[in-house]
């Protein structure tokens, strides 16, 4: 029996809406880094990194987005993403401002990752035996097959 | 779908690859297990390293609890993803820290390191980690 194919249920539909939303928006803030804008060496002198340090984030970052986006390497490029937001949210703790959004970037990241790939759903958030790994939208996909 | 997977994630559970998996896993475990516990308790070694890297001092026990709840939860074996991914979180935390402090390479690259044995350690124990780690099967 073929794999369901992750690309024609309603919720990996939704899991590739949100992973593109979570892309597009991280490749807009490292776009922003790349051309050093006013807002980006504002950010940078606050959090306390000398500017020497831009290229090479900009550069992990979008790396990270990339293997996101592809099918193949998401579960890679979410925990690249994941460590960048990781290193997000510590400077910013460090700096005494809100950490919210890095978190909330990095859950956006899983679940888009979770919705669009039932095989990472069945390690995420927890293991689940193999008689459940398809999720609801592939099942339901499979029951109007003839 | 069940026809064609064994029950287990699996095949050989008792392979080799499969203690290394685990001996990883506790080292990587064991480690962070101290940390969050120097964390929380204060000690002398935890206060000072986040004062050299100037972070808050109130700091310290919320970074401690946030690292023992993802240790615990990868040693778990059914939220071992989950807890290797917020350890990543936590790890990159580390590295982004040294990069700012203009540490050395080599303390930069140290929770890079441990990050991939955290990883590695699930990778190797579990067939299904491996069909979608580090690239989809």
């Amino acid at each position: 029996m073929p794999t369901p194919s992750p690309s024609n249920t309603p919720l990996a539909l939704a899991g590739w809406t949100l992973s593109a939303a979570v892309g597009i928006f991280l490749l807009f803030s490292a776009g922003t880094k790349l051309l050093r804008t006013p807002a980006v060496l504002a950010e940078f002198e606050h959090l306390g990194y000398t500017e020497s340090a831009i290229l090479a984030i900009a550069v992990a970052q979008t790396v990270g987005i990339v293997l996101y986006l592809l099918p193949r390497t998401g579960v890679l490029g979410a925990t690249l993403v994941t460590a960048y937001m990781g290193g997000g949210a510590a400077v910013h703790l460090r700096a005494g401002d809100d950490v919210l959004l890095p978190i909330v970037t990095a859950i956006l990241a899983w679940t888009g990752l979770v919705l669009r790939d039932h095989r990472v759903h069945s390690v995420m958030p927890w293991r689940t035996s193999f008689t459940h790994t398809a999720p609801p939208g592939a099942q339901s996909h499979r029951s109007l097959e003839p | 779908m069940t026809a064609n997977h064994p029950n287990k994630g699996d095949p050989s559970p008792r392979s080799k690859l499969f203690w290394l998996g685990w001996t990883l896993t506790i080292l990587a475990g064991l480690f962070l297990f101290f940390g969050a516990i120097n964390s929380i308790l204060l000690t002398e070694t935890a206060t000072a390293g986040l004062a050299k890297m100037e972070y808050p001092a109130a700091s310290a026990r919320p970074i401690g609890i946030v690292l023992l709840v993802s240790v615990v939860l990868y040693l778990i074996p059914n939220t071992a993803v989950l807890g290797a991914i917020l350890l990543t979180g936590y790890l990159g935390g580390a590295v982004a820290t040294h990069v700012r402090a203009g540490d050395p390479l080599t303390n930069v690259l140290f929770p890079v390191v441990f990050g991939a044995v955290v990883w590695l350690g699930i990778f190797f124990r579990d067939a299904r980690v491996r069909a979608i780690v580090p690239w989809r099967a």
